[in-house]
């Protein structure tokens, strides 16, 4: 619950930036699906911490009218 | 019939339209094309997540890519030819806007985060159905997993003591772990006992979000939270109630019958008008860390 409210504030903070994106549910199903897999690759986070939230970013190509 | 059914007689005619593959474009089912104004100018395709639309003879034609009815294409079409069938009466939300225009500038949206404070104090009045009516709005502009839109909303309010009840036949196994569990556990005996409610403060509603994904249903409470904030209201997200979901979530969807028991309760928001007047100035915080890999 608390990554997912902190994701949302960044997410609008993005848009109010130009900046824009997409949530990966892909890459948290595998998380879930084997967490110490995925802690190994973040070796400085604590591996009590799961990925709750991932938010592909960047400067958009598209315009949307 | 609205004007873009009355502009397209005959969306692809009774005209085989073949894609390079072979497949027949005509009976692809997610998207009707105007192709009268259809200028094949590729926006919708290249905009497309899906690969679902191409451009044959000059014209957009459905692929079969799996479309989730985003809604991408019609957003990008310069020629407004585009609709989806999923949504035959849409045509009402649809209106145009300038990309350019800033509505938000960040120092702004940054500045209301900041000031923006759990709430736990509230006034007796409660929130009319048409708040929640409002907020609904919100959590309909959410992202979801595959735009699966399978968020559900509850308001908690005539029945809340009952549910309340409900939570507390679940979360009082870990009485001994949580303080808080334990004053409510007193509350429940003895309500007189209790200087205020040890889960809702002074609340009196609470907007519950069920969803089968954790995220699909959290995105959206964010959004309904801080459209709350903006219209003066205050609330708080109370762990408890989702909690008692994660412990026990057969009992929990016993109290919804009318709710999809594949959803979870995924947040719980503690609402109401804030006893206004004692916020005045913003608090430190610890920033996150992070990490860049």
């Amino acid at each position: 619950m608390d990554t997912l409210i902190a994701a949302t504030r960044m997410e609008l903070l993005g848009y109010t930036m130009s900046l824009v994106g997409y949530y990966s549910s892909f890459i948290i199903d595998a998380d879930q699906l084997d967490h110490t897999k995925l802690t190994t690759f973040f070796p400085d986070i604590p591996p009590t911490k799961h990925l709750q939230a991932i938010y592909v970013i960047g400067h958009p190509r598209i315009s949307y009218r | 019939m609205n004007s873009f059914a009355a502009d397209i007689a005959n969306p692809l005619g009774t005209e085989r339209i073949l894609i390079p593959d072979g497949r027949d474009a005509t009976l692809m089912s997610h998207l009707i094309i105007n192709t009268n104004s259809c200028i094949g100018c590729k926006r919708c395709s290249r905009a497309c997540p899906r690969n679902n639309l191409a451009m044959v003879d000059g014209r957009a034609v459905e692929t079969g890519g799996y479309c989730i009815d985003c809604g991408h294409c019609i957003a990008v079409c310069p020629r407004d030819s585009i609709r989806l069938t999923a949504y035959p009466d849409g045509d009402s939300q649809i209106r145009d806007y300038d990309e350019k225009q800033v509505l938000i500038p960040p120092e702004t949206l940054l500045d209301f985060l900041q000031r923006r404070r759990s709430c736990r104090w509230f006034t007796d009045d409660k929130l009319p159905e048409e708040t929640f009516l409002g907020l609904q709005e919100a959590a309909a502009c959410s992202p979801t997993a595959d735009n699966a839109q399978d968020v559900e909303l509850v308001v908690l309010d005539g029945r809340l003591n009952d549910f309340l009840q409900v939570v507390w036949d679940i979360i009082k196994t870990q009485q001994d772990q949580d303080p808080r569990i334990r004053q409510f556990g007193n509350w429940i005996e003895n309500p007189a006992s209790c200087r205020y409610h040890p889960l809702l403060w002074q609340g009196k509603q609470v907007l519950c979000t069920f969803a089968r994904r954790a995220d699909d249903g959290l995105l959206a409470a964010g959004r309904m939270e801080m459209l709350a904030y903006s219209a003066g209201l205050g609330g708080f997200y109370s762990k408890y109630l989702p909690l008692a979901d994660e412990i026990d979530h057969g009992k929990v969807a016993t109290f919804f019958p009318d709710l999809d028991p594949a959803k979870r309760l995924q947040a719980a928001f503690v609402i109401g008008q804030p006893v206004g007047g004692y916020f005045r100035r913003t608090v430190p915080r610890r920033e996150p860390p992070l990490h860049m890999y």
